[in-house]
């Protein structure tokens, strides 16, 4: 071990941190935008709608994200839209991500009991305002900690970013390494970060978990 | 250079037997997983001392890491401490290692979740500990947890395409050539979605009907 690496490239690693959390953040932000509205719409069951989101999900999770990234990023200039790797990045992660999220959010929406829906009814609520006061508040606590550990898995999926030489955390692993011939030596922080990142968002989830547990 | 037109079938064809590298990591793996990730889930079951807490702790750290990592680490680590691995060999290697961790997760879930009764009971009849093990506990966690272990198998057909970025001549990296080669990108790209999606699609049919079955069950 040669320390004095570690400490040399530690404000390159820190600067691709924040690269890393920024792409995740972002494609979170759409994900999670993106996972309510659809399972929403399906929610609605409307037919021709509800296929485009089961399709939508399905193709989701059962290709690599590391072919929808590439899809995206060099399939997109062929339809004559550029991007840059930054954006189909962001794209590829919340697409895919959003997929998971609206998995979690029907999961959520299908625990609630119709009744519930048909008491609203009766109160003379709307569809909208019934879900915006009834249903979201209860759904909103059943979701919380399955879409944390869905981003704690987005943090790592960020990697993938990489590979478009997007200059975020394991860019940054595989060029230290490469340069310095020490690839031990390069692990050593980004590896450190991941963890933490990944243990924040795991605590934070099993919180929830044994919140909603013992709340019965 | 090597086709002059290479048709859609040709594409097909060819991706295809670069899919079979693909799920030829599957059985290895597999096997691998359950055997480590059983004896890791007895180990942390018991909180054998010095062993467990190891174990928990590298379980962690390879949930926490992202698989690209790994694999990049695995294969620029390993020649400096003398191993040279092949790219298929660091794919083994990762694979089998991030699987046995899930799937001693999934174990000792399933150990946990299995009524103490059937433990003291095969204890009062006399059998020891192996015949216990094989005999009355494992049947039936393999039974809980088997929608969870579709699950796993899933995700590590979906993580093979990744051994491609160390140089693994797998679908994706098949594809990648093959798009530079004929400037249809969209089109290889879809074959391999379509390859991946031919597997992985019925499993998490299969994965979600177990599941069922086991939650009206209970």
């Amino acid at each position: 071990m040669q320390i004095y690496i570690i400490i040399q490239y530690l404000p390159d690693f820190l600067k691709a941190a924040l690269e890393t959390l920024k792409i995740a953040f972002f494609s979170a932000c759409i994900a999670l935008f993106l996972g309510l509205v659809l399972a929403t719409v399906n929610q609605a069951r409307i037919r021709l709608l509800s296929v485009i989101i089961d399709t939508y999900t399905i193709i989701m999770r059962s290709t690599p994200l590391l072919v929808q990234l590439y899809f995206i990023y060099y399939g997109l200039p062929l339809l004559g839209v550029q991007v840059d790797p930054y954006v189909s990045s962001v794209i590829a992660f919340s697409l895919n991500t959003g997929a998971y999220v609206v998995e979690i959010f029907r999961g959520g929406l299908e625990g609630i009991d119709n009744g519930q829906f048909y008491a609203a009814y009766s109160l003379g609520m709307g569809w909208f305002a019934c879900l915006q006061y009834i249903i979201f508040p209860q759904v909103i606590q059943r979701v919380i900690a399955p879409l944390l550990s869905q981003f704690s898995y987005l943090i790592k999926d960020t990697s993938l970013a990489a590979v478009l030489v997007v200059q975020e955390l394991t860019y940054t692993y595989r060029n230290v390494s490469s340069s310095t011939y020490r690839p031990m030596e390069a692990l050593v922080i980004p590896m450190i970060i991941y963890f933490l990142l990944y243990i924040v968002f795991r605590l934070a989830s099993m919180s929830f978990e044994t919140k909603k547990a013992s709340r019965g | 250079m090597f086709f002059e037109d290479i048709s859609i079938l040709h594409q097909i064809l060819r991706l295809g037997k670069a899919f079979l590298i693909n799920l030829s990591f599957l059985p290895i793996v597999l096997l691998i997983g359950l055997i480590l990730g059983s004896v890791i889930a007895v180990v942390r079951y018991y909180r054998i001392r010095i062993l467990s807490q190891f174990f928990s702790l590298l379980v962690e750290i390879i949930r926490g890491a992202p698989f690209l990592l790994l694999v990049y680490a695995t294969f620029f680590i390993l020649p400096n401490i003398g191993i040279s691995l092949s790219p298929f060999g660091t794919g083994v290697f990762v694979l089998s290692f991030t699987s046995s961790a899930f799937m001693s997760e999934i174990f000792l879930s399933g150990l946990r979740s299995i009524d103490a009764g059937q433990y003291f009971a095969a204890d009062s009849i006399g059998m020891n500990f192996f015949q216990k093990m094989t005999l009355i506990i494992f049947p039936q966690m393999i039974k809980l947890t088997l929608p969870s272990i579709v699950g796993q198998v899933i995700m590590t057909i979906k993580d093979t395409s990744i051994v491609s970025l160390v140089g693994l001549a797998e679908v994706v990296r098949t594809s990648r050539q093959m798009s530079l080669l004929t400037q249809n990108s969209f089109l290889a790209f879809l074959i391999v979605g379509g390859y991946f999606f031919i597997i992985c699609y019925p499993l998490i049919l299969v994965s979600k009907n177990l599941e069922r079955r086991l939650s009206t069950r209970h």
